[in-house]
């Protein structure tokens, strides 16, 4: 018969196995103190330049990407902003085209709505550069076409600009240390502890069975 | 879609071994079973969940909980004799580790 590591063998050296598995795995976790789901993925806007089109994704962290809340593009040498009346697809994403070379931040113009979650620092925008020249760029029509706009950015202008805020509980998950860390613990553990009682009432029920 | 699935090697990388280790008679069948449902809890958390609006907020709990009970779940189905209290021992362990030190693997993955 193989030894398990989960059965309780009172009286062999095999006993201190369990104590040993559930000691090892209480110190990395709670030794270990950014929170991560899962291991979950930390996910904010991500841009990719190819040619004079910027895909542009959103993160799980910011607000559903709809023309009602429009995505900002400020170029970094002239401080001109427009507005994308984007609206992400299936994966958050979508393409702006015919971008001109410079080297752009992109976010989105209204702040996230902090509702519950987690404490964490959200960027507000993220860069990307395009050397690309432009020339004969012709655009998807359905692709969503920039707008001048006087909107100032969330992240400020000229020198005052600010790379990200710290958002006391928005739905990140991933980074910092999220409010439903105490009860996803609590969850796997108790899951734990009923399968150890359930284990150990086996275990006693065993010697009158036999 | 990186790193959903770097997130799954890692959680991968952290639970089988706790699965091979409580199952030494069983080790590769109930191995195998628990790759199955750590993949597919893991990519429901990571890709599924940040897109369902309910879950806005709160998609990690609902996923941890779903994570931990669909992995006992199909441990305690596939094990033989079926033992549910192994099973949850193990999905409950399991979870809580690659809850609490997944990320710090992780950025030792990356850093590495």
């Amino acid at each position: 018969m193989h030894a398990s590591l989960l059965s309780l063998p009172s009286s062999s050296p095999a006993a201190t196995r369990p104590a040993t598995l559930v000691a090892a795995v209480l110190a990395l976790i709670l030794t270990t103190r950014p929170a991560h789901a899962d291991c979950a993925v930390p996910r904010y806007y991500t841009l990719k330049a190819t040619g004079n089109t910027v895909a542009v994704c959103e993160g799980v962290t910011q607000p559903p990407c709809t023309p009602s809340t429009p995505f900002l593009r400020q170029d970094e040498a002239t401080g001109e902003v427009v507005s994308i009346a984007a609206t992400c697809g299936e994966v958050r994403c979508f393409n702006d085209e015919c971008v001109p070379p410079g080297t752009y931040r992109y976010g989105l113009a209204s702040l996230l709505v902090c509702s519950s979650g987690c404490d964490t620092v959200v960027p507000y925008f993220a860069e990307v550069s395009v050397t690309a020249a432009l020339s004969n760029c012709t655009r998807d029509p359905t692709s969503p076409a920039p707008m001048a706009t006087t909107v100032n950015p969330p992240w400020g202008t000229g020198n005052n600009i600010v790379a990200s805020f710290n958002c006391p509980g928005c739905s990140c998950g991933m980074v910092g240390s999220d409010r439903d860390r105490g009860k996803i613990l609590a969850v796997d553990f108790l899951v734990a502890a009923i399968g150890l009682a359930a284990l150990i009432a086996r275990r006693r029920r065993a010697p009158h069975r036999t | 879609m990186t790193g959903a699935l770097a997130a799954l090697v890692v959680t991968l990388l952290l639970e089988l071994p706790i699965v091979a280790a409580a199952y030494p008679g069983q080790r590769v069948r109930l191995t195998a079973v628990a790759l199955v449902a750590n993949t597919f809890t893991n990519l429901t958390l990571n890709v599924l969940l940040p897109r369902w609006p309910l879950g806005r907020g709160h998609y990690i709990l609902v996923g941890e909980i779903l994570a931990v009970v669909m992995e006992a779940a199909a441990l305690a189905v596939a094990s033989r004799p079926r033992d549910t209290g192994r099973a949850l021992v193990v999905s409950g362990l399991g979870n809580a580790l690659s809850y609490g030190a997944g990320g710090a693997v992780l950025a030792l993955l990356r850093w590495w």
